[in-house]
């Protein structure tokens, strides 16, 4: 490879514009030329450097931010997962032995008058609960148009990168967040390079404030067909 | 969280304020791609601080956080996942497979910087303005283009040109420097 050709791939790559072929052409050209090799690590480093002071959201002071933000990040979640099991494990056991209970006193229905009583005040609190949970993850189908964003790429509200979709109707915008799938999860990258088109049918819920959306089906239609976003079928 | 957990990300943070800049070079010449070297290296740090408690207070801490690193860039590499963090597949490979001194990393690109600087600000005030636009707006050839009405291989080409010439510039002035 001549010398020009090397100049012109390895900005491609600092450019991050290598084509599948170019980048062939480039690796083979730093695994038999260790001079090559070197000049490159040495490009990225330099570049990399020069970055990091050119660019005031890149300084010390905000990667020392960011970092703590993650951190305190992760131990809100694992503390918070911790709790949810730990609830988790406490309640089973009491909710076994509730139903043991009433078993046996359904058994003994007619010869003990006073498991009449036990069992009628499980079975309504039973039916409390289960109108209490239906309550609690009330879903409603919907067919959503608008623009596919990363909440990290995109929105910088998280660190996180995941899927979401965001309407503006009126001058009001909302965001539906996508639950993480396999599916959505080898479609990020369309996501991190938003707003693009995006129509996703699904369920949708609220949780923890924020509108949740269980895709069913996930389009990105072209650009011209998403001028004006909307909500086909609302909540 | 405890002021006992505020405490040790305190000191924490610390390490991390020493060793973020040549860290997040080190990972970029691992082959992350330019966008994504903050967030795997903050992942990085997080690695270093859940597992601290095993870290050998002797050893060398710049070391055990770019073996971290390798390891992260290499299970990316792995994944193989379409949507990726890192330069094509083939290049990071080439980049994985060399090991490189350290003090390279360590030394190097810090002690380049004053002779960038230098060498950037000889530079002619259009070139400059393009470097700015790159690095500190972060803005592609496209976007550059069309801020300069031109096309963005004309863009392109201004920034070989440009980056040859602070590569020569910089190694001039590194070689006077050195005894």
């Amino acid at each position: 490879m001549t010398d020009a050709r090397y100049e012109y791939l390895s900005n491609r790559a600092l450019d991050s514009e290598l084509t599948e072929a170019e980048a062939s052409e480039l690796a083979q050209a730093l695994t038999e030329d260790a001079a090559k090799k070197t000049d490159f690590v040495q490009l990225l480093l330099f570049w990399e450097t020069w970055s990091q002071n050119a660019a005031p959201e890149r300084s010390a002071e905000a990667f020392v931010a960011a970092w703590k933000t993650r951190q305190s990040a992760e131990i809100d979640s694992t503390s918070f997962a911790t709790a949810v099991e730990s609830k988790l494990a406490n309640k089973q056991p009491s909710l076994f032995s509730h139903a043991t209970t009433s078993v046996v006193c359904l058994l003994a229905w007619f010869r003990r008058p006073v498991c009449l009583a036990c069992t009628a005040v499980f079975v309504a609190a039973l039916a409390v609960g289960f109108w209490f949970a239906a309550t609690q993850t009330a879903t409603a189908t919907v067919s959503i148009e608008g623009e596919a964003v990363c909440p990290a790429c995109v929105l910088h509200e998280s660190h996180q990168h995941s899927a979401a979709v965001r309407t503006r109707i009126g001058g009001a915008v909302q965001v539906y967040y996508l639950d993480r799938s396999p599916d959505l999860d080898n479609k990020q990258g369309t996501f991190c390079s938003g707003p693009n088109p995006i129509k996703v049918d699904g369920k949708l819920r609220k949780a923890n404030g924020h509108l949740q959306l269980k895709a069913e089906h996930v389009e990105f239609p072209s650009k011209n067909t998403t001028d004006s976003p909307r909500i086909l079928f609302p909540l | 969280m405890s002021s006992h957990g505020n405490q040790h990300i305190e000191i924490f943070s610390n390490l991390v304020r020493t060793h973020q800049a040549s860290l997040r070079a080190f990972v970029r010449a691992l082959g992350a791609e330019e966008t994504w070297v903050d967030d795997i290296a903050q992942e990085v740090f997080l690695v270093a601080f859940r597992n601290y408690s095993k870290f050998d207070p002797a050893a060398d801490f710049g070391k055990w956080l770019r073996g971290i690193a390798r390891n992260l860039v290499a299970n990316e590499r792995r994944k193989g996942a379409r949507h990726t963090r890192l330069l094509p597949a083939v290049v990071v490979d080439v980049l994985l497979n060399q090991t490189p001194e350290a003090t390279t990393y360590e030394r190097e690109p810090n002690d380049a910087l004053p002779a960038m600087r230098e060498c950037v600000d000889q530079l002619p005030q259009r070139s400059r303005e393009l470097l700015h636009h790159r690095y500190a707006d972060g803005e592609t050839a496209t976007q550059l283009a069309e801020r300069l009405r031109t096309r963005a291989e004309a863009v392109r080409q201004s920034l070989v040109r440009i980056r040859a010439t602070i590569k020569t510039c910089v190694e001039r002035k590194l070689g006077e420097a050195r005894p």
